[in-house]
């Protein structure tokens, strides 16, 4: 697709990020006295009134609106999908185990999501796996023996998480937009250099982490499942060799500054996207940049309810787009 | 009956206001497209994006200009064609190329520049000015190549 075809799109998404919260505003947010003097900060800026409204509610919506935005204007709407395909996966997991528990789904569900929740929940209970879209039926159907044969969660999201990455991979090489294909390959690495951390912490052995890790250009996941295994010395050193961001130090420091440094690497990924006047790199940026805002704003809230300090939050809050 | 250098020299002139225009309404819809995008969030905007929609429009009218000007020397518009031999022909062709080839391409170039002003606009209205004068700028080799084809058209009198 010419990237001239998103010229109305990218006007539409110029013209929104004028409503994107400033970093003045979150930092007034994070000194903010207590939760109240947040909510205000919040309302005051025009992002969103918090105190007529469930603010769960606001930000889910906020989230929804940006697909909306996105979805309605980009010319070929495949182009985005590799954008919301975690929130299926994530469905996928909270429906399959809410199942097994005899548990209610309710309220553990995402939007957007390329499958509707209404027709997950369906297919998934009813075990009519070839009513999902065929691209998730063979990773579903999956998950659900290895959750029904093991009643171990945790191989069911590995089988889940691996077949998420593979999949945002590749979504974005059949969009054919460099920017995307690039993106989904950071987004891959980033999440596998979390899993391999994952199993190391929890021991796994080197057949489980080649298993949990999905291919990608960025790096060799043989290197990095043999690092996983070799001690955290061994896995410093193959991270510190990638040169993402800070993502090596964070290793040796806490699994919250960990996850940080990945939304942050993203985030640092896609501003580019801010010196392109045409093609799919706008949209991409855009609900990139208000899933983060989503976040940052979801932290500082919960932080702030909590009594937390202000070195706190901004340890944990996220680099904003803007 | 025409001449074969009039055939010629005629399908030059009807190039040149074909090729440039094609290129012009490429242009201006392309950031037509931009500037409703603006202007759906944002209706007080239409002014300031308007502008920059109608630069890429020009390449047609040098492209017609040229035409006119091509047409009127070869004796078509006063309906006493001129007896051209094919060398003659191919001259006028050659005067033509200027305008259609450089009108064509600037008037993409410039509608890319135009659209990325209207990104501008959206983001800070208050720049729209320097959004202008960046799209503008390719203006100039539109400009040069009218001016090329109208001295050789002189030339050929």
């Amino acid at each position: 697709m010419k990237d001239t075809e998103y010229a109305f799109a990218v006007a539409r998404i110029r013209s929104n990020e004028n409503k994107l919260l400033s970093s003045a505003t979150v930092e007034s947010a994070i000194t903010a006295s207590d939760y109240n003097e947040a909510l205000k900060v919040f309302a005051d800026s025009g992002y969103a009134d918090f105190a007529n409204e469930d603010e769960e509610k606001i930000l889910t919506e906020k989230q929804r609106e940006a697909f909306e935005l996105i979805y309605s204007t980009a010319p070929d709407k495949k182009c985005i999908d590799f954008l919301i395909v975690k929130n299926d996966f994530h469905n996928f997991k909270a429906i399959l185990k809410s199942m097994v528990q005899n548990k209610s789904v309710d309220g553990l569900l995402l939007t957007p999501s390329i499958v509707d929740t209404k027709d997950a929940v369906k297919a998934v209970t009813e075990k009519q796996f070839d009513r999902l879209p065929e691209k998730f039926v063979e990773s579903v159907k999956k998950a659900y023996d290895v959750l029904v044969t093991t009643l171990d969660g945790q191989l069911c999201d590995m089988v889940l998480d691996k077949a998420c990455l593979e999949m945002i991979l590749g979504l974005a090489k059949e969009s054919k937009d460099a920017f995307a294909v690039s993106l989904a390959n950071k987004m891959t690495a980033l999440y596998d250099i979390k899993i391999a951390m994952r199993c190391m912490r929890t021991g796994k052995d080197e057949s489980f982490v080649m298993d949990s890790l999905a291919k990608c250009d960025v790096l060799d996941v043989s290197r990095l499942a043999k690092a996983s295994i070799s001690g955290e010395d061994t896995f410093y050193e193959y991270v510190k060799f990638l040169s993402l961001g800070n993502l090596a130090e964070c290793v040796r420091k806490s699994y919250a500054a960990f996850e940080k440094e990945i939304d942050d690497i993203l985030i640092d990924s896609v501003k580019d996207a801010k010196y392109h006047c045409l093609g799919l790199a706008p949209l991409a940026a855009y609900y990139f940049a208000v899933e983060n805002e989503v976040k940052t704003v979801r932290i500082i809230l919960s932080c702030k309810k909590n009594g937390m300090s202000v070195e706190t939050i901004r340890e944990r809050v996220r680099k904003l787009y803007v | 009956m025409f001449s074969s250098g009039m055939a010629i020299a005629i399908i030059g002139a009807v190039l040149a206001a074909l090729v440039a225009g094609i290129g012009s309404a490429k242009g201006v819809g392309m950031v037509g497209e931009a500037a409703a995008g603006v202007v759906a969030e944002d209706p007080s905007k239409f002014s300031k994006v308007l502008i920059l929609q109608l630069l890429p429009g020009t390449q047609g009218l040098y492209g017609l200009l040229t035409t006119v000007l091509v047409l009127s020397q070869l004796g078509v518009l006063s309906g006493a064609p001129l007896n051209l031999t094919v060398a003659q022909g191919w001259a006028y062709f050659g005067a033509c190329l200027p305008i259609m080839i450089v009108g064509y391409f600037s008037a993409i170039a410039q509608a890319r520049a135009a659209v990325a002003g209207v990104g501008i606009v959206a983001k800070n209205p208050s720049q729209n000015g320097k959004a202008i004068t960046m799209a503008a700028m390719v203006e100039t080799y539109a400009i040069l190549a009218l001016l090329v084809s109208i001295l050789v058209v002189n030339g050929l009198k």
